[in-house]
């Protein structure tokens, strides 16, 4: 089940869309090469900023709403100051992103420029604090846990776990098949949930990197999952393997019972999805059309 | 004559002069090293579909399989031109209609550089994969001492190239060197075809 929450116009198709965990703004890369961002609930238009050319190929988003990435083809990686449209932070590497994640206090970003290591930097300074393991075939997703004490890793290879603070390993699994694309902490911070083109959601004791728990098969492959604010929810974005952008369900899981909470198809491939921190805390995703960017509350 | 002994001569006639920091030895030694150098194999990301350890097998095409037949294959050197005997390349691909198997190992395998560093399979051009521009064939490449390299083989033949590669690989963003579009060659009769592509692949060493 969902509600439509928001159609915001768009003059040229969105190609990413990052929505802030506070609920206070969404933003969207467009195929115009203009970043737009827009406050939440009601919709309206804060602000837009000329990308220059640049195509996004990753994004992310502080929960706070304020700081906004972009990783672009050529290599280029900017965070902006939504409140002020001002770079906070650019730099270039040799290949573009694969990944990138705000902790969830918004001070540090780690960000995984191609084949090089995963780089945790301090979003205030602009200064790199440490370098994870260089990985088989780089990483496909980042996450903190809630407390900043941890940083995991979807590597190609494996799901690796560091201590947040000197990037120094903690555990790894791999327990799976096919290369895992989410990653995410349980909000306790103990365990790491972990899925991808294997349909399966599996959860890893963040300490010894241990499989404790594997759900059933999902029907479609899983591109993102992400746990509640109260914690006591899954949600998962997945994707049909064999065309991206036709529909595939969004659904939310009870993380004790593992039962299924809720499932709904969306009418096109959803492109972005948050829990949100409100009273009434509810997944965003997000959907679009050529004019338009949807934004929808599963029940 | 070969090139030593050429630079040799030339250098003896006066038309090749070394440097008084150089002996004529030690200079056409470095002369030849980096013309033997080879420049690394552009880097191309790993895609949502990697399997580990797929089973070894040249053959990916099974006997009916519909798609054109092609013939893949490559010699594996690290950045100084040496062949690297014993990499090892794990390659998986989308079919002719451009969906992967993600719950089997239908065009996947690991294969092994021989003593000449050669690696061959022959499979299907793959079909484009909804979500991508070009048709590709994903490698992972690793040998001891080295970088692993992930990539992807690109065929100059994709209509997206509109006949004209130099001028529209970026149209596929994901391709970030021109060196990654290989040429296709067609062999056999009309009813028979058979393209052909050749790989190169060159590790950095760690």
């Amino acid at each position: 089940m969902s509600r439509q929450e928001a159609t915001l116009a768009t003059p040229s198709p969105v190609t990413a869309v990052m929505i802030a965990k506070n609920a206070s703004l969404v933003a969207g890369v467009s195929q115009d090469h203009k970043l737009r961002i827009w406050a939440l609930p009601d919709a309206h238009l804060l602000r837009t900023v000329d990308l220059n050319g640049r195509e996004a190929n990753v994004t992310a988003v502080s929960d706070d709403g304020r700081w906004l990435l972009m990783g672009d083809f050529a290599g280029g990686v900017t965070v902006w100051d939504s409140s002020s449209g001002e770079v906070r932070l650019e730099q270039r590497f040799q290949h573009y992103l694969t990944a990138a994640a705000f902790s969830h206090d918004g001070r540090l970003v780690g960000i995984a420029p191609g084949s090089e290591a995963v780089k945790v930097l301090d979003v205030a300074s602009n200064r790199m604090l440490y370098e994870l393991e260089r990985t088989l075939g780089g990483s496909d997703a980042i996450a903190f846990s809630r407390d900043g004490a941890l940083v995991a890793t979807a590597d190609g290879d494996a799901v690796r776990v560091y201590d947040a603070r000197n990037g120094k390993l903690i555990s790894q699994n791999s327990d799976f098949s096919l290369v895992q694309l989410t990653v995410e902490f349980t909000s306790d911070g103990k365990q790491i949930v972990a899925a991808g083109g294997d349909k399966v959601v599996v959860f890893i004791d963040a300490a010894t990197g241990k499989t404790v728990r594997r759900m059933k098969k999902t029907a479609e492959a899983v591109l993102y999952l992400e746990v509640s604010p109260d914690g006591s929810q899954l949600a998962a974005i997945t994707f049909k393997a064999d065309n991206t952008s036709l529909p595939a369900p969004v659904i939310v899981w009870d993380i004790p019972s593992l039962q299924k909470r809720a499932e709904w198809v969306s009418p096109a491939g959803v492109l972005s999805g948050g829990w949100i921190r409100t009273e009434d805390g509810h997944f965003l995703a997000a959907t679009v059309t050529p004019d338009a960017l949807h934004l929808w509350r599963v029940r | 004559m070969n090139r030593r002994e050429l630079l040799a001569k030339c250098a003896a006639l006066g038309s090749l002069t070394v440097g008084s920091s150089l002996s004529l030895r030690e200079a056409l030694a470095n002369w030849e090293e980096q013309e033997k150098s080879r420049k690394p194999t552009a880097w191309n990301e790993l895609g949502p579909f990697y399997r580990r350890q797929a089973p070894r097998t040249a053959h990916l095409r099974a006997p009916g399989d519909p798609g054109l037949p092609v013939a893949v294959s490559g010699q594996v050197f690290d950045a100084r031109g040496s062949l690297l005997d014993g990499a090892t390349l794990e390659i998986w691909h989308a079919n002719h209609l451009g969906h992967y198997d993600i719950e089997g190992n239908r065009y996947r395998t690991t294969l092994v550089a021989d003593h000449s560093g050669k690696y061959s399979f022959d499979s299907v051009i793959p079909g484009h994969y909804p979500g991508r521009v070009c048709q590709h064939i994903h490698y992972l490449v690793t040998a001891p001492g080295h970088k692993p390299l992930t990539t992807q083989l690109y065929f100059a033949t994709d209509p997206v190239f509109e006949g004209d590669p130099d001028r529209n690989y970026s149209k596929d963003p994901l391709i970030q060197s021109r060196d990654l579009v290989r040429p296709v060659m067609i062999t056999g009769d009309p009813k028979a075809i058979l393209a052909s592509v050749t790989f190169e692949i060159v590790l950095e060493r760690l």
